[in-house]
């Protein structure tokens, strides 16, 4: 079964089903024979029927065409990433797979009208549904293939970039990655990870070109809607771009640069995760924290603890409460999770326990960052202290001074040991 | 070109550690003030209510920011970048050069902004000798910054601003390279701009001329004219300008043409290094040296109020250093006293 009739959607008892659309089949043996291969040929013969008549059907073959791309995208990206985030297949698909197949479209509340090119073309601005009909509304064929502009279009699904912020992803689009990468970074990427007639020098003259005039179109997107995203090229930009080369050709080599970027950036990943488990983790040593400050005179090392401990007692008792006790919904989901952490619970099960993400997880604790205030809360006030007075003075002693109370709230000084945070949290939690 | 290699490319990223997410409201900032407001954040998160300004002008581009006192020039890229660049402009001198260069990824797509780090100004220095230049920018990767948002919020509040000096990418001693002054234009109110940089001032000889209290009386009569440069240690490091002032070890060098009640050329010039509180004791082993053609004078302090060196008219041009410890010395364009 081919593309053009064949729709991918979202499968209410989980996954992505296929779905064969009889009367696609129809339209493509009446009006075509049979159904013919993917190409940008058909695509573009499917799309000028659309546009030359009120039959819904020859955009149904083109609806067809692009679940196809949204499905391939949407499963590259979930299987990158569905392991260390947890993001779910469904969700995903709920936003860019959300076509039925129906031939009307709905206008309004109770409204309805046939799914015509005619229709789409004048429907007011905005995101309009299915995603699928946004693509073919926003789709200019001088400027790209039908499966690559789906693609660009569900990279800027403002939803669906929401979804993954909140399991801690990024969806970068082509065009803010071209903009943010260096000559040296194209020249690599290309070098390394691209296939093409052109020369190495004519795609980073194309990429250096590039930057100063994304920043103006850019600027002028942000003001004509008030939105930093869903930048697209068109045509006299990609013209400005490259004054005697055709723009189409140029926003393929655009997407054949950012393409190679991505591969780049996907090897260099893959490599530093390898060599950072390889590496192993390993803490700083607590034990640093008694010899950190130690002068020659002063109070004794007994006594500098009892000064620690008592700035440390007194930062945690102002800073985590607030922390902890946040008011609002997610007040019973904070502290489930931190009274998981006192317990030395890692990410995941702790985002199985509370019913959340692993992402979710992550930017909700952050104890690192609240032992680093801490940390420096507590220095503030030791450095009051003759013994600690150089903390002022000395970028090198303040770091030290910091980085051992860090340590100290973190780690236990031995094996066994609850780490002086987790106990500080697991006595609050525990007072009614 | 070689083969490509089949990878599948990655669409989504991991939003960089401790990124702060900013809300919808922020969409459609500039990215410089999508950093200001996640620096903002940052700050609220911590429960620290540090000043942070100018107030009226903190998405401006151009201007440093004032963190607590603190001198910090914001740096923004994108989020996967690969390559900063710092403009280099407020670091021509020392008078406009920043503490703290603190670098902030941003994603204005997504609304999301990550701070890898912060840099000290020696930090910046060392590496932007070995770094590529465009333009009025030095260019380096995000990962020469390290200790994200909370090294620059531990900084700002346990040093005191003085123990972070500014330090220029031109040192005072190549600025000053290789250029004369007139000794004559003082007397004209005449200024150059390499004396400017270093902080020195005219002052009115009436008001100033020997205020650090041991008149030399012969060249008290005779003074035309006195610049005044400020300077200060900062650690074993020799500043001017602006950072001196804020030095507890800190003190000034005096040049003072000399010569006959109302004479329109100097004769002699007097170089008078003391302490900036009259009377108080000069740090040991500030080195002033002064070479006038073959004659050289040189003068160590050692429980000293002040040193001070003397020389006459000549077609020698006077070349003066100020050296402490190990430290680069601050070398003065070089005079030019008329015969």
């Amino acid at each position: 079964m081919g593309q053009y009739q064949e729709l991918r959607t979202l499968n209410p008892r989980g996954g992505v089903k296929a779905v064969t659309q009889s009367e696609a089949a129809a339209y493509l043996r009446g009006s075509l024979g049979a159904e013919p291969e993917p190409s940008r040929g058909s695509d573009l013969d499917l799309l000028r029927s659309a546009q030359d008549s009120s039959d819904p059907l020859p955009l149904l073959c083109l609806r067809c065409r692009i679940s196809h791309a949204l499905e391939t995208w949407l499963l590259v990206t979930f299987r990158a990433h569905q392991r260390s985030t947890g993001i779910e297949l469904e969700a995903m698909a709920s936003y860019a797979l959300d076509d039925e197949g129906l031939l009307t479209i709905r206008t309004g509340p109770n409204a309805k009208e046939p799914f015509t090119y005619a229709q789409l073309a004048s429907m007011p601005k905005g995101l309009i549904s299915p995603f699928s009909a946004e693509v073919l509304r926003s789709y200019d064929s001088a400027l790209c293939g039908l499966p690559h502009w789906a693609r660009l279009k569900i990279q800027s699904h403002n939803e669906l970039k929401a979804y993954f912020r909140q399991h801690g992803l990024l969806l970068i689009s082509d065009w803010a990655l071209l903009r943010n990468s260096s000559p040296t970074r194209v020249r690599q990427a290309c070098e390394q990870h691209l296939r093409s007639g052109d020369t190495i020098e004519t795609l980073c003259g194309l990429h250096s070109r590039y930057g100063p005039l994304y920043d103006a179109a850019k600027l002028g997107h942000k003001q004509a809607t008030g939105k930093a995203s869903g930048w697209q090229p068109d045509l006299p930009f990609l013209r400005e771009l490259a004054p005697d080369q055709d723009p189409f050709a140029t926003n393929e080599r655009l997407k054949a640069i950012a393409s190679a970027i991505r591969r780049l950036m996907t090897e260099q990943a893959t490599k530093s995760l390898d060599e950072a488990a390889e590496a192993g983790y390993e803490p700083a040593d607590p034990a640093s924290l008694s010899t950190a400050s130690s002068t020659d005179k002063g109070p004794s090392s007994a006594e500098l603890t009892a000064l620690i401990n008592a700035a440390l007692q007194r930062a945690m008792g102002a800073h985590m409460p607030d922390v902890i006790s946040a008011e609002g919904r997610q007040r019973d989901l904070l502290r489930c999770l931190w009274a998981g952490w006192a317990e030395g619970m890692s990410n995941r099960p702790l985002a199985e326990r509370c019913g959340t993400s692993c992402g979710t997880v992550s930017k909700k604790l952050r104890p690192t960052e609240h032992a680093t205030t801490i940390a420096t809360a507590a220095a503030l006030e030791l450095k009051r202290q003759p013994a600690f007075a150089s903390c002022g003075q000395s970028m090198e002693a303040a770091e030290r001074l910091v980085e051992a109370l860090r340590n100290h709230l973190l780690e236990p000084e031995r094996e066994g040991d609850v780490a002086p945070l987790r106990r500080w949290i697991q006595q609050y939690l525990s007072n009614p | 070109m070689s083969s490509p290699t089949p990878i599948e490319p990655l669409e989504a990223f991991p939003m960089p550690v401790g990124a702060i997410e900013l809300d919808d409201s922020a969409a459609a900032l500039s990215a410089r003030s999508l950093a200001v407001a996640g620096l903002q954040q940052a700050l609220r998160d911590r429960r620290l209510p540090l000043p942070l300004g100018p107030e009226t002008a903190l998405g401006d581009a151009q201007r440093l920011l004032s963190l607590n006192r603190f001198a910090v020039q914001l740096a923004t890229g994108g989020v996967l970048a690969d390559q900063l660049e710092i403009d280099a402009t407020p670091w021509d001198s020392e008078a406009t050069a920043p503490q703290l260069l603190l670098a902030a990824l941003v994603d204005e797509e997504n609304a999301v902004v990550a701070f890898p780090g912060v840099l000290t100004g020696a930090e910046f220095l060392e590496l932007a000798r070995s770094a590529e230049r465009s333009d009025q920018a030095v260019l380096l990767d995000p990962l020469a910054f390290h200790g994200g948002v909370d090294r620059l919020l531990t900084l700002v509040q346990l040093l005191e601003p003085e123990a972070l000096p500014h330090l220029s990418l031109t040192p005072a001693a190549q600025a000053s390279a290789g250029s004369v002054v007139a000794v004559i234009d003082w007397l004209r109110g005449q200024l150059d701009e390499a004396f400017s940089a270093l902080g020195g001032e005219l002052t009115p000889v009436a008001a100033g001329a020997f205020r650090s209290g041991v008149v030399a009386s012969q060249a008290a009569e005779q003074a035309l004219a006195m610049l005044v440069i400020p300077f200060g240690l900062s650690g074993d490091q020799l500043v001017s300008g602006d950072a001196a002032r804020r030095c507890v070890r800190k003190f000034q060098l005096a040049l003072i043409p000399t010569g006959p009640d109302h004479a329109t050329h100097p004769t002699g010039l007097v170089v008078r290094l003391s302490s900036a509180v009259p009377g108080a004791l000069l740090p040991d082993g500030l080195q002033l040296d002064a070479r006038q053609g073959s004659h050289r004078q040189t003068i160590t302090s050692a429980m000293s109020t002040e040193l001070e060196l003397v020389f006459q008219a000549s077609d020698q041009l006077l070349d003066v250093s100020l050296r402490y410890s190990e430290a680069e010395p601050v070398e003065l364009p070089s005079l030019q006293l008329p015969s």
